[in-house]
């Protein structure tokens, strides 16, 4: 019986320790992760209007500042900070198709990602650069335009970048009332290409091996039961 | 005096957090049924690590500590609060090997605010993730919504009395039937027929939207885990707004509602017994609550302007209210637009929504509404002992699950867990203000995390400081196992240091 502090507190420290071996073996095999990064930067794609967003809450702040020409590129956050300043306006905007086209009669939803996997460093998997949470808006593409989202990115693949021009409706009636922009025209500036996601050998070695230990851990758990 | 828990503590506690940990290696294998088809080998040996260690770890746990001691108050206590600590730690495991997190502190996050069913999260570039990733997160609101530990512990134990203090210990303080084992399967039970239900008509819904029927279903499964456990997570980092479908929206509602309430009112449903629904306590103070809360949300939306048709008013105010309300934290619209398009009182209501909370007994969080009813219960018991005279006996009742007189000691239980929560609300707003977020904004986060909804104002974020994220982190896991079994752990933790023997 360990009726000493210091015993109590050495098999404390000795599981602990398990746990965090355990750990530092699972950061080193994520450290070593082989990464394929492709062509990452989307070509063709314009400076953002809003390098510094502006924040504005409703009823509550200034009146709106003038809304960006509509040759310049305007970004999901600074849509989402500011709606209404952008309310009715039409926006360049660019982004990958990620998810599905929702098709619809008379053209299709499209997700449109204009984060840092999209445009700047490519999808996460493949380049293991941080940029953050996934941001993008909903845009609606008529019939037409719907075409142009080919392929959507997913897990497998890096989707379609798209360049549109179209309406911002902060409020768009037809949508129960979601931020979206209405897209009249669109081009394809990047198309998709596949995620390449390299074998990590090094992480199946150590698979192997744990899920070995961890079948002679429950053998001889249960023959100690069985002794019992 | 606090007595220093000895070897036979130990042992009892690390055998049954053994088991669990066992069951959550188990958890980590399902998601290979689509990571193997699929050939994505890096997940899988990501999913098969953490399965492995979380085995190992819980295996030989169990096969060192084995006793046939009885499981008292305290070791009941303490087992479930250490089992939602580590669980999430190897949980971690699969997720941060995924490559989507800066840091295993956020795959932690990440995990806890799973198996939690709050919905937080920290995972970056979500709309690459693998689909087994995707599934392994969905799966951990299913696992926590229920109660990973009670579940882990009734398939391996045989003596409904072994787990009866975990049961209660895991913020389950309704038996169904008197028997533990009994009443966890019933739980299950109906979780996996509204599964098979849920599943099929989001399935249908999403179809309808756009996707493929491959697709459609898996979106559809993963939906109805986080919509029934009141969790959160969803496939696409657009959260509900991703499909663009009314439908899938209702068919998520029914889910939310259904999760909030209690598993002993599905019970009296399922025996037929209707009139539960209008006498308990529990569904009079949330009708109240949530109708009240609409229509200050109402209110506030059409005050600030932010719609201007009453379909949107109500499609984006009513679905965002009863996912607060029901702790589940969908969103079917960016969070930041609640700071800058909603006004002030809109997000008011929904702090308010998102602290009450759901059900007891259900996969809810927050204060919950029996709570709520007691105290309101209880302060118009006082009032009426206020206005007869003084040797009049003024007694209250209400009705949960039969007619229940309102005792003393209940109250006081109900009014120090909700004050409980309230400081809990207000210390993660207030760090958040430090750290120099707007205080609504700040409170709005903090309660979205200790009530475990989900929803975020833009508060969290990966690059959010390491100590708020921390906050909120710990602020899950009180919030789910309600403080009480988070204090006893603690108590544990100084009688371990500064008991006598």
């Amino acid at each position: 019986m360990p009726r000493s502090r210091t015993d109590l507190r050495l098999r404390v420290l000795a599981g602990a320790l398990t746990i965090l071996a355990a750990i530092a073996v699972v950061l080193q095999l994520e450290r070593t992760r082989p990464l394929a990064p492709s062509e990452a930067m989307v070509a063709g794609v314009a400076d953002a209007v809003t390098p510094n967003l502006l924040t504005c809450r409703r009823g509550r702040d200034e009146p709106d500042p003038p809304p960006p020409a509509a040759d310049a590129r305007t970004t999901s956050a600074a849509l989402v900070e500011c709606p209404f300043r952008f309310d009715g306006e039409t926006v360049t905007y660019v982004g990958e198709v990620v998810g599905d086209v929702l098709r619809r009669d008379g053209g299709a939803w499209v997700q449109l990602n204009d984060d840092a996997y999209a445009l700047e460093v490519g999808p996460l998997p493949a380049s293991g650069e941080f940029a953050g949470y996934s941001s993008g808006l909903s845009v609606w593409l008529p019939d037409g335009l719907a075409d142009l989202a080919q392929r959507p990115g997913g897990p497998q693949w890096r989707g379609d970048v798209l360049q549109v021009e179209g309406v911002v409706h902060r409020v768009d009636d037809q949508d129960g009332g979601g931020l979206t922009i209405r897209a009249h025209a669109a081009q394809v500036l990047a198309p998709a290409e596949p995620l390449a996601r390299p074998f990590h050998t090094a992480q199946a070695v150590v698979a192997i091996g744990l899920v070995v230990l961890a079948a002679g851990v429950i053998v001889w758990e249960r023959r100690s039961r069985r002794s019992r | 005096m606090l007595i220093r828990p000895d070897r036979d503590d130990f042992r009892t506690i690390g055998f049954y957090v053994g088991k669990v940990l066992t069951g959550v290696g188990v958890l980590l294998l399902l998601p290979l049924v689509f990571a193997v088809p699929a050939g994505d080998w890096n997940s899988a040996t990501a999913l098969l690590i953490g399965a492995a260690i979380a085995i190992i770890v819980g295996r030989t746990s169990e096969a060192l500590l084995f006793t046939r001691q009885e499981l008292d108050w305290s070791h009941g206590l303490v087992s479930v609060a250490v089992s939602w600590l580590l669980g999430p730690l190897f949980v971690a495991i699969p997720l941060f090997l995924s490559g989507h997190f800066a840091s295993y502190l956020d795959a932690y996050f990440d995990a806890m605010s799973g198996l939690t069913t709050s919905g937080l999260a920290t995972i970056q570039d979500l709309d690459h993730l693998s689909r087994s990733m995707n599934l392994l997160r969905h799966l951990t609101h299913f696992a926590g919504g229920q109660g990973i530990v009670i579940v882990v512990l009734t398939m391996f134990a045989t003596s409904g009395a072994q787990v009866g203090t975990l049961y209660v210990a895991e913020g389950r303080d309704e038996r169904i039937v008197p028997n533990v084992v009994r009443t966890a399967r019933f739980i299950y039970g109906v979780a996996l027929a509204y599964a098979v239900v849920g599943t099929a008509a989001l399935t249908w819904a999403a179809s309808a939207a756009g996707l493929r029927l491959p697709t459609a279903l898996y979106h559809g499964f993963n939906l109805f885990m986080a919509a029934f456990d009141t969790g959160g997570f969803s496939p696409m980092s657009s959260s509900i707004a991703y499909y663009h479908s009314a439908a899938l929206e209702m068919v998520v509602m029914v889910l939310m509602i259904a999760g909030t309430l209690s598993f002993g009112l599905h019970f009296a449903l399922w025996r037929g017994r209707r009139r539960e629904l209008w006498l308990n306590l529990e569904t009079r103070t949330l009708a109240v609550t949530v109708f009240g809360l609409l229509a200050i949300v109402l209110t506030g939306l059409a005050h600030a302007g932010a719609y201007e048709r009453v379909g949107g008013l109500f499609r984006k105010g009513a679905f965002t209210l009863l996912s607060a309300h029901t702790g589940t934290g969908f969103s079917v619209t960016s969070g930041r637009l609640f700071s800058t398009e909603w006004g002030l009182i809109a997000p008011a209501g929904i702090v308010m929504a998102m602290a009450l909370g759901g059900m007891a007994s259900s996969t809810a969080g927050g204060i919950k509404a029996i709570r709520v009813g007691i105290t309101v219960k209880s302060v118009v018991r006082d009032i009426r002992r206020l206005l007869v005279p003084e040797s009049a006996l003024v007694v209250s009742s209400y009705h949960s699950n039969r007619r229940q007189i309102l005792r003393d000691s209940e109250v006081r239980g109900a009014i120090t867990v909700l004050v409980l929560f309230l400081l809990s609300y207000g210390a993660g707003a207030i760090l958040g203000v430090y750290y120099g977020f707007q205080f609504e904004e700040a409170l709005f986060e903090s309660t979205s995390a200790a009530a475990n909804v989900g929803l975020s104002i833009g508060v969290l974020s990966p690059d959010l400081a390491t100590p708020l994220k921390v906050t909120y982190l710990i602020q899950m896991w009180l919030g789910r196992l309600e403080f009480m079994t988070a204090f006893a752990f603690i108590g544990y933790l100084a009688a371990m240091f500064r008991g006598r023997l």
